[in-house]
C-alpha cells in the first residue's frame, strides 16, 4: 500500500474538469483539489459568445456535470481562489487566501486571458472583453438596446459575437487588420466565405485597418481607425486574441516559450508538474513539433490524457487530430487536421452557395480539412485527415463523388 | 377442416407476436437497416432514428443533447455516434455521452424485431428526460 497521493489542479476550465475525473477514474486515489479564480464550477465557455449573448442559454446551463457533484468523485473544489506562488522543491501552492496546498502531483490548467488594448479611450464604458461567464453577462446587458456595435478582432470570439450581435438586430462592424476574418485559421480561399456569410448578414466588414483609438466622454462614442476616419458606435468589444497564464508557472522556474512547455505527456521541465490545455505549449510527436491549441476540444482531450497521466500507467503519447468548430449565424464550420501553412487547397462545392468542403494537401497527402455548411460530411473528412489519405484533387472536387462512401475504407 | 383451423392457429400466433400498439410502433423492415446507416423517423412528437451497429439494431432520440443537431446526418465508428455539428459522441447502446461537448445522455428506446419488422418502444428505455 502506497500513501495516498494529492494532486492540485490549478485553473477551474475544461482542462481542470477533465483532468481532474480522468485521474479519478484511472485509479487515482487520493486527494484531487481543483483551484480556481472564477466564482463557478468548470463550465463550457463555447455557448458565452453564441447562445448565451443571444439569450437561447442561460449561464446557470453551463456546467459540465448537470446531475453530479464534483463531491461524489471525490474532488475538492476552490472557486474564488487564486495560487499566488509555487514552490516546485517543497511541492508546495501558496493560495491568495493565505492557505497552503502540499502536492505529490500539479497540474497548470491556467489557460488563457484576453489580450487588452490599451490605446486611448479603450478605458471607456461600453469596452468589452468576453472570456467568463460575468464577461457574458454584461455583454448581454449591454448589447440589448445597442445601436452600433465595433468588435475588434475578427477572430473566433470577435467574429462570433459580430454574428450574435447582428442576429440580435444591432448593426455590426467588424474590424481586423488582416484581409479576411478567421485569417489565423483558415485558408483565404475559405475564410472570404466567411467574409461573404457576414456581408450576407449585413455585417460591414473594414479589414486591413486597425482601430486606433476610441472617443466618448463616458461611455464610448466612436472608434478611430489608422486612416484617421471615424466610426460610430455605442458598444465595442475587443476579440484580438489571449494570451496563455504562464506568470505562475515562469515566477516557479518552470519552462515557459509561448505557454508551459510541455512534453507529449503534459510534463513540464519541473518534476511531477504537468500542464495542459490553452496554457500548454506541447511537444506533438505526429506533427515533430511544438504546438499550442486554444480549442474547447483539445482542453478536454489534453485534460482528461493529462489526469490519466498523473494516475499511472500506460498512457499513449499525446498525438490527436486537432479539431475545432465555430457557428456564426446559421454556419457550421468545422475544421480537423494540422495547422500547415503550406499546403494547396481544394474547393469542393461552389462558393455562392456558402456550402463547401476545403482539403488541405501537401504533397498530395491530407493534412487538414474544413467544412462550411457541410457538416454531413465532416466526419467522413475527418477520417480521411486522420488517415492522411492521398486521393486524387479531381475525385475530392468532383460533386458526383460520395464522401462519405469514400472515406469507408478509413473507418 | 384441419387446414382450416391450423391457419386460424397461425393468424392468431401472429397477432400475439405484434407488440402492443399502445406501446411499441411500428418502424421499417429489418431487411432495409443497413449495417453502419441511421435511420431517421418521428415517434409521436419526437424525432428518433434507428442504428445498426454490428448487426444489432438499436433505436435512440434522433436529436443532440448539447444543441439541435440530427444525428443521423452524423457518423457512426466502432459503437460511438458522433454528431455532425460539434462531434459530440454517443454510445449507440447505453445512450451515454462519451465525447463533449454533450453531458446530457441520450434516451434509448427498445427495439423488437417480429415477422422482418423493427419496432420501437414509445417510452425511453434508457435516460427517459421525463425521469431526469
Amino acid at each position: 500500500m502506497s500513501t495516498p497521493r494529492h494532486l492540485v489542479i490549478l485553473g477551474g476550465g475544461l482542462t481542470s474538469h477533465s483532468a481532474a475525473l480522468a485521474a479519478r477514474h484511472n485509479g487515482y486515489d487520493g486527494s484531487i483539489v481543483i483551484a480556481t479564480d472564477e466564482s463557478h464550477p468548470p463550465y463550457d465557455r463555447t455557448p458565452l459568445s453564441k447562445a448565451v449573448l443571444q439569450g437561447t442559454r442561460d449561464t446557470a446551463d453551463l456546467g459540465f456535470q448537470p446531475d453530479v457533484d464534483y463531491e461524489t468523485d471525490g474532488i475538492q473544489l476552490l472557486t474564488g481562489t487564486t495560487a499566488s506562488a509555487v514552490d516546485t522543491t517543497s511541492r508546495r501552492v501558496r493560495l491568495s487566501d493565505g492557505e497552503t496546498l502540499q502536492y505529490d502531483d500539479l497540474l497548470f490548467a491556467t489557460g488563457a486571458s484576453p489580450v487588452h488594448l490599451n490605446g486611448p479611450g479603450f478605458e471607456l464604458d461600453g469596452v468589452h472583453y468576453l472570456r467568463t461567464i460575468p464577461d457574458a453577462e454584461r455583454l448581454k446587458d449591454s448589447l440589448t438596446g445597442a445601436r452600433r456595435v465595433l468588435v475588434i478582432g475578427a477572430g473566433f470570439i470577435g467574429s462570433e459575437v459580430a454574428a450574435s450581435a447582428r442576429s440580435l438586430g444591432a448593426e455590426v462592424i467588424l474590424a481586423d487588420l488582416a484581409p479576411v476574418p478567421l485569417s489565423a485559421a483558415l485558408h483565404p480561399d475559405l475564410s472570404s466565405i466567411v467574409a461573404a456569410i457576414h456581408q450576407d448578414h449585413g455585417v460591414e466588414l473594414r479589414l486591413r485597418t486597425s482601430v486606433q483609438e476610441l472617443r466618448g466622454t463616458q461611455r464610448v462614442e466612436e472608434g478611430v481607425f489608422d486612416d484617421g476616419s471615424p466610426v460610430e458606435c455605442d458598444l465595442v468589444v475587443v476579440g484580438v486574441g489571449v494570451q496563455p497564464n504562464v506568470t505562475l508557472a515562469e515566477d516557479a522556474g518552470i519552462r515557459v516559450e509561448n505557454g508551459i512547455v510541455t512534453d507529449e505527456y503534459c510534463r513540464t521541465s519541473a518534476p511531477d508538474v504537468y500542464a495542459a490545455g490553452d496554457v500548454a505549449n506541447w511537444w506533438h510527436p505526429g506533427l515533430g513539433q511544438r504546438i499550442r491549441i486554444e480549442h474547447f476540444d483539445n482542453a478536454g482531450a489534453q485534460g482528461t490524457h493529462a489526469g490519466k497521466v498523473i494516475a499511472g500507467g500506460d498512457v499513449e503519447p499525446f498525438a490527436p487530430v486537432p479539431y475545432f468548430w465555430s457557428d456564426q449565424f446559421d454556419t457550421n464550420i468545422q475544421y480537423a487536421g494540422y495547422p500547415k501553412a503550406d499546403c494547396d487547397v481544394i474547393i469542393r462545392g461552389d462558393p455562392e452557395s456558402r456550402s463547401v468542403t476545403g482539403f488541405y494537401l501537401r504533397n498530395g497527402e491530407m493534412q487538414a480539412a474544413v467544412t462550411i455548411n457541410r457538416a454531413r460530411e465532416f466526419r467522413a473528412v475527418r477520417r480521411l485527415v486522420a488517415a492522411r489519405a492521398m486521393i486524387d484533387p479531381r475525385t475530392l472536387q468532383d460533386p458526383e463523388t460520395d464522401i462519405r462512401k469514400l472515406s469507408r475504407e478509413y473507418r | 377442416m384441419v387446414a382450416v383451423l391450423g391457419m386460424r392457429n397461425r393468424t392468431q400466433q401472429e397477432e400475439a407476436m405484434v407488440p402492443d400498439p399502445n406501446e411499441y410502433v411500428e418502424v421499417m423492415p429489418e431487411s432495409l437497416v443497413e449495417e453502419g446507416e441511421m435511420y431517421p423517423f418521428d415517434l409521436d412528437d419526437e424525432q428518433l432514428m434507428l442504428a445498426r451497429v454490428e448487426g444489432e439494431i438499436h433505436a435512440l432520440h434522433g436529436i443532440c443533447t448539447h444543441e439541435y443537431a440530427e444525428l443521423w446526418d452524423g457518423d457512426i465508428e466502432d459503437d460511438t455516434i458522433w454528431c455532425p455539428l460539434h462531434s459530440s459522441g454517443f454510445n449507440v447502446k447505453t445512450g451515454d455521452a462519451t465525447n463533449l461537448p454533450a453531458v446530457i445522455p441520450l434516451p434509448v428506446y427498445d427495439v423488437k424485431i417480429e415477422d422482418g419488422t423493427v419496432y420501437v418502444s414509445r417510452k425511453p428505455i434508457r435516460n427517459d428526460p421525463d425521469e431526469r
